[in-house]
């Protein structure tokens, strides 16, 4: 595998880069129940967090519960009520789940596509009974009752499919065996989109963020990825399928409707703020990656919160010495949550 | 052009250590100079009054300067200190004392006059030591001081400095590639006067420091900072990764070379000062009253303090941008090139009859009090089945009853205050007030809740808020006309129309640059000010 930066000549995935994919690929999963927050502090702006996010993308590719199936119907009768209890009706004229306290993480329109077919989307209908916890949606004279199964060729409009069947939409399972020397991949996991992990963007935006992301390329053979590519965040990549949910760190949106997500990583000093204080995030696992050539009243406000959280975490030791050795010029501290 | 991450690391796993230089200088005329006004400043700082204030003031700026910038020794020095008055009238003003210090000051800047500054001695060979070697070397320095390290140059055949060979912000250095050497005139200060990014120590990308110091000046504790790890001071060996007791580490290690120069007596020096100026100044700086500001300079000669971490309303001249007119954070997304909007409205009025302060707000939060006491449930009910859809709508009612202080609570859609004034049955009666007016009661009702935002907004109380969105509404209307006078001016000012419910005019200026380390009163905030005013706020 070849690594490139910046239109930099084509090299070996040099060791920095290498560390921080075996990270993200080395963060305990999520059936370790203890919440870990971590800050890394790099000597110079870079895609780490994005890397971060890359390896820990691959360890989910290896895990047989990383998909969004089985929560599908779950979620699908989530945003049906959410649409037809709260946000129909809103009185906001621009969706702010924070200003208004709603608890959302973003607006239901009520819309659902068709995974099959893109051009069919319907409306989610007042028949829909929750307690009987049955679907309903409307396309024009036509409505729609899907059964658990049948729900599955449906998705949220603007939100990934839950799996998608047509080969020109998985994942290249080369591209991602090749980054993690010896990374389990479950092949159905190439076709399903999950959103257990997430990706939270700089404060200056979605799209400064994947410019930074997109930076970053990886050659294999005939093949080129940029790394905002490969970490697939919806709309990022080729494919449909997507297994990192974004959250945007300006407008404090997620890009989809979506339960606490097991681990964000956090790209920038702001958005690592922003994201350990969000009460959506308060059960996940947070990685912050900052650089050090800021103003150090930025850094000071980063040094509190750390200073904060020591409140309620201790540093993680058994971690810390079990990383992979770091590059020079970064510092990481890891902080457990104290189980007394 | 910026060094990539990989050229970093690269560098960094070849640099197992780092040099400072650092050439510690004295000169007997300028200690006496620097100790005398340094006593003047704190007797006038302890004296209190407004004039002894402004007075130290001065004091604190001119001293900071000639301590961080390499500037000559000529008339000027004298004549800044000649600006404070006569001996007799330094006397007369603030004591004999004073006219001790002030007159031994007096004397100090006579015998400079006679001197080269050895800083700018000792500069020049090391600048032209480094360009004979073909290092690749570059000075962080304040803008302002820029000139005087350009001038080093002049009387030698060696080409002046490059647009590239000067540092002045975080921004800059971040922005910098990979370089030899780097020199810095003056402590290394996080904050103030001649101070320079924590990273020039916590995160190198050149080999050596070059720092030039008068003697007696020591370096910022914990300079270097990073914040999760300790301070950067602590020994660290190599590049190895040590695990300190709150994170893991693995950090450049410097090595220190002190070279002492200049005819004063050391020791003396050391002994007068053992605290340090800046340490002087920073303990003895009122910063009660004052708050942290970062400059947003607007044309050469001006610029406006901003609280820090403000959020400023401000244009992005951009074509295809997104959001053209929003809030943004100076330095970060606010940055030169886009233009800063100052507003000078008249008085808001949204609109609506002029009603009596909260009349008829009495009378539909007494009745909706009163439903509410009887029977909350039967009236949720009652305002859902007639269209009010709201989350919380039992938690809204509460608060649309709380009664009417500089706003009236009520709620925020017309639509909604209009079914609301339904269900309570206030529309439907032809009382003799509502046959005065043409128009229906619950309009009226809404008029008064309009005015009372309006009246809010002119208060700054409840609506800042209220107010930047009327804004924002009014300046995207207007984009076109911004777009192209921002295409040919770099300052401008754009009248609301008359039918605007906002009535007056929004100043556009272009941001040159910014730079943190001020303190300023209230007073001196988000207000355009002369850049050689806006100096005496500097920390």
């Amino acid at each position: 595998m070849l690594f490139s930066e910046s239109n930099r000549p084509w090299e070996p995935v040099p060791r920095w880069a290498e560390s921080f994919v075996r990270l993200g690929y080395e963060w305990p999963n999520a059936a370790i129940q203890v919440r870990r927050i971590s800050l890394i502090s790099m000597p110079c702006d870079s895609p780490a967090a994005g890397l971060i996010a890359l390896g820990a993308m691959i360890r989910d590719l290896g895990s047989p519960s990383a998909n969004d199936i089985d929560a599908h119907y779950d979620s699908l009768l989530r945003y049906a009520k959410q649409h037809l209890d709260d946000c129909r009706d809103c009185e906001l004229e621009r969706c702010n789940p924070e200003e208004k306290g709603c608890g959302h993480a973003k607006k239901a329109d009520g819309w659902v596509r068709s995974a099959a077919n893109p051009r069919e989307r319907a409306v989610v209908s007042d028949e829909t009974n929750f307690e009987r916890r049955e679907l309903a949606w409307q396309d024009g004279s036509v409505t729609w009752r899907p059964t658990v199964n049948g729900a599955l060729r449906w998705h949220i409009d603007d939100e990934p499919p839950t799996q998608v069947r047509e080969s020109a939409g998985i994942l290249s399972h080369a591209a991602y065996a090749a980054l993690v020397n010896g990374a389990r991949i479950l092949p159905e996991n190439l076709r399903r989109s999950f959103s257990g992990l997430c990706f939270a963007g700089r404060a200056s935006g979605e799209s400064r963020s994947r410019e930074v992301c997109g930076a970053v390329r990886f050659r294999d053979g005939d093949f080129e990825y940029g790394l905002d590519e490969l970490l697939t965040v919806y709309g990022w990549s080729y494919s449909d399928v997507s297994r990192v949910t974004f959250f945007n760190s300006r407008t404090e949106q997620l890009d989809r409707s979506t339960a606490s997500p097991a681990l964000v990583v956090a790209d920038g000093g702001d958005s690592f703020l922003r994201v350990s204080s969000a009460t959506r995030f308060q059960r996940s696992d947070v990685i912050g990656v900052i650089h050090r050539t800021m103003e150090r009243e930025r850094l000071e406000a980063l040094g509190e919160k750390m200073t904060s959280l020591r409140q309620w975490y201790v540093q993680d030791e058994d971690m810390l010495c079990g990383l992979p050795v770091i590059p020079p010029g970064v510092s990481i501290s890891i902080l457990r949550r104290r189980s007394d | 052009m910026a060094a990539t991450a990989s050229e970093i690391f690269s560098f960094l796993n070849e640099h197992p250590t780092f040099s400072i230089e650092r050439h510690e200088i004295s000169l007997s005329a300028f200690e006496t100079l620097r100790c005398n006004l340094r006593a003047i400043f704190v007797k006038l700082r302890e004296g209190g009054d407004p004039e002894a204030e402004e007075g130290a003031d001065r004091l604190r700026s001119m001293l900071s300067e000639w301590l961080t910038v390499p500037i000559p020794f000529d008339d000027s020095v004298l004549r800044q200190v000649e600006a404070f008055g006569t001996p007799n009238e330094i006397e007369a003003r603030w004591g004999r004392d004073i006219r001790s210090n002030y007159e031994n000051a007096l004397i100090g800047a006579q015998r400079i006059r006679q001197i080269e500054n050895p800083i700018r001695t000792t500069l020049r060979s090391l600048i032209l030591d480094l360009k004979a070697n073909g290092r690749i070397f570059k000075v962080y320095c304040h803008r302002t001081a820029r000139a005087h390290f350009e001038s080093l140059l002049v009387a030698t055949d060696t080409r002046a400095f490059g647009q590239d060979d000067f540092l002045h912000s975080v921004r800059d250095y971040r922005d910098s590639g990979i370089f030899d050497t780097l020199i810095k005139v003056g402590p290394l200060r996080s904050w103030g006067w001649g101070s320079a990014p924590d990273a020039i120590k916590s995160a190198p990308r050149f080999g050596t420091l070059i720092q030039i110091v008068w003697a007696g000046c020591g370096d910022e504790p914990g300079f270097g900072y990073d914040p999760i790890a300790p301070p950067a001071d602590m020994p660290v060996v190599g590049t190895e990764a040590v695990s300190h007791e709150e994170a893991l580490v693995s950090r450049a290690s410097w090595t220190p070379h002190i070279v002492r120069s200049g005819d004063a007596d050391v020791a003396q020096s050391e002994e007068l000062l053992v605290e340090d100026d800046f340490q002087v100044f920073g303990r003895l700086s009122p910063t009660g009253e004052k708050r942290r500001a970062i400059l947003v300079q607007i044309g050469s000669q001006h610029g406006v303090l901003y609280p820090l971490h403000s959020q400023v309303l401000s244009f992005d001249p951009t074509p295809n941008i997104q959001i053209p007119i929003s809030k943004r954070l100076p330095g970060e997304s606010l940055v030169a090139g886009i233009f800063i909007i100052r507003r000078l409205l008249g008085d808001v009025d949204l609109g609506g009859q002029q009603v009596e302060n909260d009349h008829y707000s009495q009378i539909w939060k007494s009745h909706l009090d009163e439903a509410r006491q009887n029977d909350l449930d039967g009236l949720v009910n009652r305002l859902r089945a007639a269209g009010i859809g709201l989350t919380c709508l039992p938690a809204a009612i509460r608060n649309w009853c709380v009664a009417s202080t500089t706003v009236i609570h009520a709620p925020h859609k017309q639509r909604h205050f209009e079914l609301l004034i339904e269900v309570l049955g206030l529309g439907s009666d032809s009382t003799a007030e509502s046959n005065s007016y043409r128009i229906p009661w619950w309009q009226r009702a809404w008029n008064e809740i309009r005015r009372s935002r309006g009246e809010a907004i002119q208060a700054g109380i409840h609506g800042q808020e209220v107010l930047d969105e009327e804004c924002l509404t009014a300046l995207r209307d207007l984009l076109p006309t911004i777009r192209k006078r921002a295409s040919d001016e770099a300052e401008f000012s754009v009248t609301l129309p008359a039918n605007n419910p906002l009535q007056g005019t929004f100043l556009f200026n272009k941001v040159i640059q910014f730079e943190e380390g001020f303190l300023a009163p209230d007073t001196e905030l988000k207000v355009i000010r002369d850049l050689g005013t806006i100096e005496q706020w500097r920390a």
